[in-house]
């Protein structure tokens, strides 16, 4: 810290047995320019004000724990520099859309309640026995999927999206596209299950195609994406069925 | 569910950064969301270009029907359409336009999955595709509208 | 394991069997409008005005062009389509501005306005006057 510069730090506040609503919270530390925003939460927290809570843990931007809203965008505080800010002020806020437990940690329920629905594993008819020996895939098969697979389950895009503050019912941005992900998978056979709760109007047909979610993501998975093209396969399904009832038998 | 998402909890509304919360069971959109950035800003104008262009074809089928009613007029439509409040519709109505072409077919790139010789055709070349197919659709237009409808009368 | 109990809990909710329709026919009105949309505007209704001799600027060469049955599949696709693309559209962009309640009537009268539009777009079309005077 030799160039005793510092910055400000804003974060919010909440104790549940103390506060009868979130407050804001200014902490002035030193600053430095390889400093991530988490850096900064760490810092005041061990230097400043133990109290802070905030979730975080890989600080490589894998586990997904660290999401919350930086200056107003969903953001992974570990992926997020200071300098980008600098000399700027940092307002640092739990991740919108959530509720909130105490200062910086929503409760993440509802998202994980939601994962489940889409089933996000390999479902078969039959298990191959292990004797058999493994799935195998070609590179072009994992393609179809791969992108979709990238998914980290930090939900900035259920913090990013209109729909699901409007609409709590809303599957949302990951859900889907990690239903979409699977449905791609070569290994599995479940997508008529999973598209009973995708292709459904608090499902797929909730988004109105805003792009906020796939601008947040941080490992470009581009959830829009996948639920643009699920609509168009549902589409396509669907007037087939309508239209071609020859193709039925 | 847990007794930590009861409805009273507070939730960080989207719309407006810093501090500004709702209860869990009360409506988390307030109607200025789309301030929140220029993104959602932009989405409220691509959505309402769908007005413009509706309203648009309306106006079109007007002009449409008055063809049967005779040269008379059809002209005094048309005359009308040079005044002022149609001069910026007109002008809304291809800004609008033009929002709506550029963003829906960006957007077109994101949706069918299409395949050429096994392999997963890329977003960029849909889109590529989709923009070749606005040109080639501007192309006829224009060369009917220049040099359509002339000739003599039978 | 949560998961697995949420799961076992929450019911499948039904696949929606209508929506698919209505979405096709507004990606069809969208793409519709947005390949052809702008240059038409722009040449019969800003250049056109503006003293570009374009057919539709002219009575005799309007009611040419129009006899062609291609011009008029693509008239009423175009004035058609654009309608529900709107009505599906508007439909979500009320509540984009705020209107949370009477989903189902709101639904109702875009899509009922979509539906008439395009019948007086047919008619309007198919009694469009022929080539000969
Ligand atoms: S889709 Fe992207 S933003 Fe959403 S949870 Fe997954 S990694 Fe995070
Ligand atoms: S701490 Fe793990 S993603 Fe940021």
């Amino acid at each position: 810290m030799a160039s005793g510069e510092s910055i400000t730090l804003t974060a919010t506040r909440y104790s549940p047995e103390a506060d009868v609503e979130p407050w804001l919270q200014s902490y002035v530390i030193p600053y430095r320019e390889d400093m991530v925003v988490l850096d900064a939460l760490n810092y005041i927290k061990s230097y400043v004000d133990g109290t802070l809570s905030f979730r975080w843990s890989c600080r490589m931007g894998i586990c997904g724990s660290c999401g919350m809203t930086v200056n107003g965008t969903p953001t992974l505080t570990c992926a997020s520099f200071l300098r980008d800010f600098f000399p700027g002020e940092i307002v640092v806020e739990p991740l919108a859309n959530f509720p909130l437990v105490r200062d910086l940690v929503i409760d993440m329920s509802d998202f994980m309640h939601k994962l489940g629905m889409v089933k996000p594993w390999i479902i078969r008819d039959r298990d191959k026995p292990v004797t058999e020996g493994e799935y195998r895939q070609t590179p072009a098969q994992l393609e179809e999927y791969q992108q979709y697979s990238q998914c980290i389950n930090c939900m900035l895009c259920y913090a990013a999206c209109p729909v699901y503050a409007m609409e709590p019912e809303f599957l949302g941005p990951a859900a889907i596209a990690l239903g979409r992900r699977y449905n791609l998978d070569s290994r599995d056979e479940g997508a008529l299950d999973r598209l009973k709760v995708l292709a459904t109007s608090d499902g797929i047909w909730d988004c109105t195609f805003v792009g906020e979610c796939s601008v947040v993501c941080p490992k470009n998975v581009d959830p829009a994406k996948a639920i643009q093209q699920t609509k168009v396969d549902t589409t396509i399904d669907w007037y087939k069925q309508h239209l071609l009832p020859w193709m039925r038998r | 569910m847990s007794q930590i998402q009861a409805n009273s909890a507070w939730v960080r509304n989207i719309a407006v950064s810093p501090n500004r919360y709702h209860r869990a069971d009360e409506p988390g959109l307030v109607p200025t969301w789309w301030r929140a950035n220029r993104r959602f800003a932009l989405y409220m104008l691509r959505e309402l270009a769908s007005v413009f262009l509706a309203v648009w074809s309306l106006r079109l089928l007007r002009q449409l029907n008055l063809l049967r009613q005779g040269e008379e007029a059809y002209d005094t439509f048309v005359a009308k359409q040079r005044r002022l409040p149609w001069l910026l519709f007109h002008i809304s109505a291809f800004s609008f336009a033009l929002l709506h072409s550029v963003t829906f077919l960006i957007a077109a790139g994101k949706g069918p999955t299409l395949h050429f010789m096994g392999r997963k055709v890329s977003e960029r070349t849909i889109t590529a595709g989709a923009f070749a197919g606005w040109a080639i659709a501007s192309l006829a237009v224009l060369l009917a509208l220049l040099f359509g409808g002339r000739g003599e009368d039978t | 394991m949560q998961i697995q109990r949420d799961m076992a809990t929450h019911g499948e909710k039904d696949v929606d069997r209508i929506e698919p329709f209505w979405w096709g026919l507004f990606a069809a009105g969208g793409g519709i409008a947005a390949m052809f949309a702008p240059m038409q505007i722009l040449l019969q209704d800003l250049l056109g005005n503006a003293g570009v001799p374009v057919a539709t600027s002219s009575y005799r060469r309007a009611r040419r062009l129009a006899a062609n049955p291609l011009v008029r599949m693509y008239l009423f696709a175009l004035t058609s389509l654009s309608l529900v693309h709107w009505a599906h559209r508007f439909r979500y962009y009320v509540m984009d501005l705020g209107v949370t309640g009477a989903r189902r009537q709101i639904a109702l009268v875009c899509y009922g306005t979509a539906i008439a539009g395009s019948l007086d777009a047919a008619r309007i079309v198919l009694r469009l006057p022929g080539r000969a005077r």
